[in-house]
Parts: structure tokens; sequence; C-alpha cells
């Protein structure tokens, strides 16, 4: 299947979505204006590259730095799927990213691992001035 | 008219208020609001989680302007009402605060006040505990968000959240609200 690419705005992140390549890469900020209609699509990729893909692993990148309510609802549901197919034996890791500084970012991020039972959901702590 | 506008200017910074409007919201206005907002906070030094807290208040209060406010301007056959509100941002000693005001139907006035009731009485495991069951639930039928702006913002706040009504007409309040951070 194809690739989803979406490029960044002021309030939606960039979105790289690698069917073949078994990388699904979500960076930036998220508060869009009306959420259900952004990650619509973002959702509809997910549900048929989960029908499809073979036993290999699945890595799922993200750095968010902020995401508004509505976001926070999105992404759980987005992480939501992932936990349950790692639940029915697919090996799926998710990498939080974080800059050193950014506690709020490490608190989302644990936020998210608290509350996924199956995911593989590591913490990841960058150096300044690095982008990962 | 133009004597009060110094007047105006004048009781805004005795309040401590940096930055206000009035008017209609738009989502272009609030991210370039939220993008000044955020590089003057950097210019005065302020910590990142600081910054992330104070803008993550105005984005959620400036949204809730946007989808709730009963407040319209215009709207016709192909276009949505623009909604209006007002939104503030100050400092006071070592606080920040962001002030919102917009109209409510009045209906909505009881369950909104007893929502930051029941929010403001509970600590930070509780709101982080109700976050997490209410993200996993979904939104109300009448929520275009996922009802978690509220507990988002309870969390970040660093004391309770203040709100007050006053009767416009019949049918609406202005509600407006305080978070200090």
């Amino acid at each position: 299947m194809q690739d989803l690419l979406i490029e960044a705005t002021k309030y939606t992140p960039y979105i790289h979505f690698q069917a073949e390549a078994h990388r699904l890469e979500l960076s930036g900020e998220s508060y869009p204006e009306d959420t259900i209609s952004f990650y619509r699509p973002v959702f509809e990729w997910l549900e048929a590259y989960l029908k499809t893909y073979p036993e290999d692993a699945l890595r799922v990148v993200m750095q968010i730095s902020y995401f508004n309510s509505s976001s926070s609802k999105a992404l759980f549901d987005l992480f939501d799927m992932l936990d349950q197919s790692a639940a029915e034996g697919k090996a799926v890791k998710v990498e939080w990213r974080y800059q050193a500084d950014d506690d709020i970012a490490l608190e989302y991020g644990e936020d998210f691992q608290m509350d996924l039972e199956s995911l593989d959901f590591e913490l990841i702590e960058l150096e300044e001035e690095t982008d990962g | 008219m133009l004597k009060k506008m110094l007047e105006l200017s004048q009781g805004l910074t005795d309040l401590g208020i940096m930055s206000c409007f009035v008017g209609p919201f738009t989502q272009e206005f609030i991210a370039e609001m939220g993008s000044t907002l955020r590089d003057a906070m950097k210019e005065n030094n302020e910590s990142s989680s600081r910054v992330v807290k104070v803008f993550s208040v105005v984005v959620e209060l400036s949204q809730n302007i946007l989808h709730y406010s009963r407040e319209l301007l215009g709207g016709g056959d192909e276009e949505a009402p623009l909604r209006m509100g007002m939104l503030a941002v100050g400092k006071k000693g070592d606080q920040y605060f962001v002030l919102s005001g917009n109209l409510i139907a009045s209906e909505q006035r009881e369950e909104l006040v007893t929502y930051i009731d029941r929010l403001n009485g509970m600590d930070k495991q509780e709101l982080r505990k109700l976050y997490s069951q209410k993200r996993r639930e979904g939104p109300g039928p009448d929520s275009k968000g996922a009802g978690l702006g509220f507990i988002e913002m309870s969390r970040k706040a660093s004391g309770p959240i203040e709100c007050s009504w006053h009767e416009v007409d019949g049918a609406h309040r202005f509600f407006s609200l305080k978070i200090q951070v």
C-alpha cells in the first residue's frame, strides 16, 4: 500500500507512515481546529495497514512537543489501535522522543505509557540541538 | 473616546495584563497569538515548561471560544459564523494568568460550574486518573473536542480555576475564567 505523507503546518504535525519500511513517524505540534477531519485519513491508513502487515517489527517514532486536548484523544486512539495489534502478538515498538529540558513532553509520554497495556512504549531523551 | 483608550491601557497594565484581545476568534488568529506569546515569554527567559503550560491554557481557552461561544458574527449560506469572546494574558509577581470570557447559553452554566468545582477539589493524582478515564471513553454528544480541555488546564494550573458568570439576557450568561500558571 501507499505511504501516508502529510506535511506539517503551524498547528498540525508532520506525518509520514511508510508501509514497506514498517515505520510510522509523527512529529511537531497538534492543535487543529477540526481534529476529527485532520486525523480521519490517519486512522483510515493505519486501520488498512494493520490488517495487512506481516510479522515484521513495526517501529513508531513520535516527537510531539505540544498537542491540545482533542489531539490527545486522537493520539490515544491511534496508540490504542497499535496496542491491540501488540496484544495480538505483533511486534510494535513506540519511541516517544523528547528534548532533555522538556518535562511537559516527558509527562505527555508518561501519560500514554501508563495507559497502554501491551505496547512496548519507550521514552527517549534527546540531547539538545538534536532532531533525532 | 481617546481618553478612554489611555484609561483602558493603564487599567490593563495595573492588572498586570500584557496582552488582551476582544473580538472574533479564528484558528489562524489563535496560532499567531500563541506564537507571539511564546516568543515574548522566551524573551523574558521563562522556562520552556512554563511557556508550554501558558500556551496550552491559551489554546484550550481560545479553542473553547472558537467552538462554543454563543456570540456570533456574520455567517451566511456558505460560511459558518465567527465566534466572539475575549482572552487576556498577564503576569502578577511570579504567576502568569490567563483570562477568558464569552457568552454561553444560560442552561450550560450550572453544568460548567459544577464540573469546575469538582476538578478544583481534586489533587494531581485524581486529575490524572480522571484524564486517563475520559480520554479512553471519548467525547460526549455535544463536544467538538474530547471533553478533556478543563482537566488538561486543571493539571497545568498552579491553583484552582476561578470562574464567574453574569446574566446578559434571559438566554445567555457571560462566563469568565481565570487560570493561573
